[in-house]
């Protein structure tokens, strides 16, 4: 390859089984950049107003950016979308590993799959070429076996496999695209789209690399954040996302049985220093990354067995499966993250809805009768990896949670949505607004649902005096107290929300490029980066307008489903938490309302329905989705 | 004058032999910095770190005052 990207989609008919290579003009890239945006212009242009989540109308999308595939730290990702079936809206996941680069050399910028397939199947691209191959075989199989057998059938050790387990092919709500057994694009249940368009895999394998404008430039750059990396992100390497523990139970924002609480007795048995001195094997990596964040356990008698191929715990793991479901337990939990990984489940909306669960259950909502005898009380450490089981093959009440929390309320009844903690159908992750405020907001505003990696958290803004450097790129000068809700805090929330969306279009690592102060690369770095690879002299206003198109794309989506008003807070936002630093923290109802408020006008979104208005779908180049939203 | 330090995360690996869980009492002179205090204990200080004073946030350099109670964790990101 000449360049940093191929100018090359490859389409896919699974109905038909045919394949056909698209060639979008530079102009294209320059605009949507990759990863969301640009799959976002194919499920915009493709996906039919009404589709079924789960019928052969929708169109998943798994793409890359113009940066995918370049030796530097933090931009091996991928992206995929889809429409969700578990918010109905937009859905869309990011996933790091080897699978985001080793795509790109095998010669695609992106690929658009629609219909189903008769029988089950699996693409291979390798060098430029796309077949589809019987995968009958691998059907039912987990993760690490339909993996391995993919290598050994085409003679490769070094192919890279995205795929779905048996949770994806289940059709679970929550269900995720599984690569090297053990990185997810989690979020939104893309991995039933998958399921329902009887695509097990995308194997790939290529030589092709991508080829910077300017290599001495990125060859400065991706040195020069390496050497920033201990600087910035202190211990992070070392102890990843677990560190977060920690700082959670401290600020009293570490979700506690079913976010009642923001602190947790036992936090320490479940932090990162616990699981680095007694179960961790290895520190594990993306493609061309030298942060080795990842996490590998190996456990072996302690009551529950993990395999390290299937990696290790995030943050939000610990704390979905932990503390919010009462349990201490680092095996178990651990064993939940494998099982999650094996059978392709989001562990943070599987965490989140046996919270739920549970407290349902403790309040009599659900009973012995309709567990199957599953005592699913918080603490439970066998009931709750036994849940994780039957959720990921719908057995027994499996087969109710794994339509996600808020059907499984709907269905359920009895008085159950009260203890729902959820946003625009998608539970919330282990990030509380009752500690940082605009997180509220952006739960219910967010186009694909509650997510905590959508904007910048309101500690990095806490505070008097001048704000930190990188947030004076956007402008943002003076420092907001964390519990303000005021429009300079609501500012701060919408610009650093397109800063992640961006980064999410280019499909980098929001921690290793971030507006955030801990991030080894910021704002500066990005305008670098992107020219170093492409060649295009673009500014920080060319970038940041990518993000706010990406954003308002997912949100012409949801406006054209009648699904753009933001989500009213889940009713449990509004009592108070107990006990630790947080105790008696809550939500006020008409601060969140004009919140929501000073939110939408800001974006340039109508303040009852949510949808983009046409004058600013027009100012992003969005004019030809505009006359699609009315 | 006596302080009070809680350690939080990998910050813990720092506390002193004294310590009871994550938490210390701590003997510090007059004047004494929060800066001060974690170069006595070897607490690094390089990168991110949320430090509070009595519950509220506030600058490394802040001057200490009898019966404070310190709060340090390490301040990193969310989790995918």
């Amino acid at each position: 390859m000449e360049r940093s990207y191929h100018g090359k989609i490859l389409h896919v008919d699974l109905t038909g089984g045919r394949t056909w290579v698209e060639t979008p003009p530079e102009s294209f890239y320059r605009k949507y950049m990759g990863g969301s945006a640009l799959g976002l212009y194919y499920a915009l242009k493709e996906i039919p107003v009404g589709a079924d989540p789960l019928g052969p109308d929708n169109v998943l999308v798994l793409s890359l950016s113009v940066v995918t595939g370049l030796p530097i730290s933090g931009q091996s990702r991928a992206t995929a979308t889809a429409k969700s079936p578990l918010t109905g809206a937009i859905g869309d996941g990011q996933a790091g590993g080897f699978w985001p680069a080793e795509a790109k050399a095998a010669g695609y910028d992106a690929i658009v799959m629609k219909g189903r397939a008769p029988k089950p199947v699996y693409l291979w691209i390798h060098d430029g070429q796309a077949e589809l191959r019987d995968a009958s075989h691998l059907w039912g199989k987990i993760t690490g076996e339909a993996e391995a057998l993919i290598r050994q059938e085409l003679g490769d050790k070094r192919i890279e496999v995205l795929q779905i387990g048996p949770a994806g092919e289940q059709l679970v709500r929550f269900a995720c695209l599984i690569n090297m057994a053990n990185r997810a694009n989690g979020r939104t249940g893309l991995g039933a789209v998958m399921g329902s368009k009887n695509l097990k895999a995308v194997a790939v394998r290529g030589k092709d690399r991508p080829r910077a404008a300017d290599p001495e430039a990125l060859q400065r750059l991706a040195k020069w954040g390496a050497q920033n990396i201990d600087r910035t992100m202190g211990t992070f390497p070392l102890y990843g996302t677990a560190e977060t523990v920690g700082l959670q139970q401290a600020s009293g924002g570490l979700p506690t049985y079913n976010f009642r609480q923001g602190v947790f007795d036992r936090f320490q048995d479940i932090d990162g220093v616990t699981m680095y001195d007694t179960i961790l094997v290895k520190r594990d990596t993306c493609f061309a990354c030298a942060v080795r964040c990842k996490r590998v356990v190996d456990i072996q008698g302690k009551g529950f067995e993990v395999d390290p191929l299937y990696g290790g715990p995030e943050y939000e793991t610990l704390a979905m499966f932990g503390s919010n479901c009462g349990i201490a337990d680092l095996a178990a939990i651990s064993k939940a993250n494998e099982l999650c990984n094996k059978y392709g489940l989001d562990t943070i909306s599987c965490g989140g809805t046996i919270a739920w669960a549970m407290e349902c259950f403790e309040k009599g909502l659900l009973t012995a009768e309709d567990t199957g005898g599953l005592e699913l009380r918080f603490g439970n450490v066998e009931a709750m990896v036994e849940a994780v089981k039957l959720i990921a093959t719908r057995q027994g009440i499996g087969d109710l949670l794994a339509e996600g929390s808020v059907r499984a309320a709907r269905k359920l009844g009895r008085g159950s949505e009260r203890f729902l903690v959820a946003a625009r159908g998608q539970e919330y992750p282990a990030h509380m607004p009752a500690t940082k405020r605009t997180l509220g907001v952006i739960y219910s505003v967010n186009p694909f649902g509650a997510d905590h990696m959508s904007h910048e958290h309101d500690p990095e803004i806490e505070g008097e005096g001048p704000a930190h450097e990188r947030l004076t790129r956007f402008g943002i000068l003076n420092r907001i107290p964390m519990h303000d809700m005021g429009p300079d805090k609501i500012r701060f929330a919408l610009y650093t929300q397109y800063m992640y969306s961006l980064a999410d279009s280019l499909d980098v690592c929001q921690f290793v490029w971030g507006p955030a102060s801990w991030s080894p690369f910021g704002p500066d770095e990005y305008i670098e980066f992107v020219r170093a690879a492409t060649g295009w002299p673009v500014s920080l206003f060319e970038l940041i307008k990518v993000g706010e198109r990406r954003l308002n794309m997912m949100q012409a989506f949801n406006a054209r489903e009648g699904l753009a008003a933001p989500d009213t807070l889940p009713p449990r936002m509004f009592e108070p938490l107990s006990g630790g630093p947080s105790d008696g923290w809550a939500l006020d109802p008409e601060e969140m309302k004009q919140a929501f408020r000073t939110y939408l006008s800001m974006a340039g979104w109508d303040v009852e329905t949510g949808a983009p208005t046409r004058g600013k779908l027009e100012e992003l180049g969005l004019g030809w989705i505009a006359g699609r939203t009315g | 004058m006596q302080v009070r330090i809680t350690l939080y995360g990998s910050l813990r690996r720092w506390l002193p032999p004294a310590a009871s869980g994550i938490s210390a009492s701590v003997s510090v002179d007059e004047g004494t910095t929060i800066l001060d205090l974690m170069n006595s204990l070897a607490i690094p200080h390089e990168s991110g770190l949320m430090i509070m004073r009595n519950g509220s946030r506030c600058p490394i350099d802040t001057p200490l005052a009898p019966g404070d109670e310190i709060v340090l964790a390490p301040m990193v990101g969310g989790g995918m």
